[in-house]
């Protein structure tokens, strides 16, 4: 195992994406279709944000908090107009393809985010890092690269 | 890196704990003031359960989908406590076991806390921090 190893190396590179206008609800549904924590907001290939299946509870929460009645239905409306590109988080951290695993690795430990972006020389998005691909790969005998 | 080393070589051992009669209003102080994401609850010594942050926030949703109104929320948060919103016998590992047998563990579940017991009494929590860690040390 090698802990320089560049991250392109294991990184998650089929990834699923939102677009910036598309719609919360629609958003949600692709996180828990595909049983994913993180989804990167891309336009093209240039990564402007990424959600988080916390931050769409967070959201749920405070919406419903104001709804006397029929909170389910109002949430439904309420995310069926919000827009990704509203919630996202747009201040990233990226690493880039090039980067090791050894540099991912500390940015995870300082415990802020548990997936990271992975981007290529020209900014494009090209994979997204989590601390299990990691630990998949320390801890798998062999991995083909 | 040698995968068959103790996990009670890599584990946390002062571990913020509660019981299962801590308040929500309590628990959600503690994820606000530390990084932690999982917090194991104890009964003296034994543990009972887990509640990570994730569990924590949807279960926050859940009581305000169902009950709505920030009044009937505020009340409801006040009634419940750590029993009520815990994974019961949560997975678990024993100090003897492996650190390879941890990083089974977490890659397999998608886990990334395991709390360590040994003859029922809680011990520490490793977590896939600590495996990256000892990992990817110099």
């Amino acid at each position: 195992m090698d802990k320089f190893i560049e991250v392109r190396n294991i990184m998650t590179s089929d990834l699923i994406t939102a677009d910036p206008d598309e719609v919360l609800d629609s958003v949600k549904h692709k996180l828990i279709s595909n049983h994913i924590q993180h989804i990167p907001v891309v336009d093209g290939k240039k990564i402007l944000g990424i959600i988080s299946k916390g931050d769409i509870h967070r959201m749920e929460h405070h919406f419903t908090l104001f709804q006397s009645e029929k909170a389910l239905e109002s949430n439904r409306q309420i995310f069926s107009t919000i827009l990704a590109s509203e919630i996202m988080t747009k201040t990233l951290v990226k690493l880039k393809d090039t980067d090791t695993a050894s540099i991912a690795v500390d940015l995870f430990k300082e415990n802020l985010f548990h997936a990271l972006p992975v981007v290529n020389a020209k900014d494009q998005l090209v994979g997204m890092i989590t601390p299990i691909d990691l630990l998949r790969y320390a801890f798998d005998d062999v991995k083909a690269l | 890196m040698d995968t068959n080393r103790p996990v009670a070589d890599i584990m946390t051992r002062t571990l913020v704990t509660i019981r299962p009669d801590t308040s929500i209003d309590r628990i959600h102080d503690l994820f606000e003031e530390h990084t932690f994401h999982h917090i194991p609850v104890v009964d003296r010594t034994k543990l009972v359960g887990i509640i990570s942050k994730t569990d924590y926030l949807k279960i926050r949703h859940m009581i305000a989908t169902t009950w709505g109104g920030v009044t009937i929320c505020q009340d409801m948060y006040k009634d419940m406590c750590a029993a009520d919103i815990m994974s019961r016998e949560p997975l678990r590992i024993e100090s003897a076991d492996t650190i390879g047998l941890a990083a089974d563990i977490f890659k397999v579940n998608a886990l990334h806390a395991l709390p360590v017991v040994d003859d029922d009494e809680l011990v520490g929590i490793v977590t896939s921090h600590d495996l990256l860690t000892y990992a990817y040390q110099d």
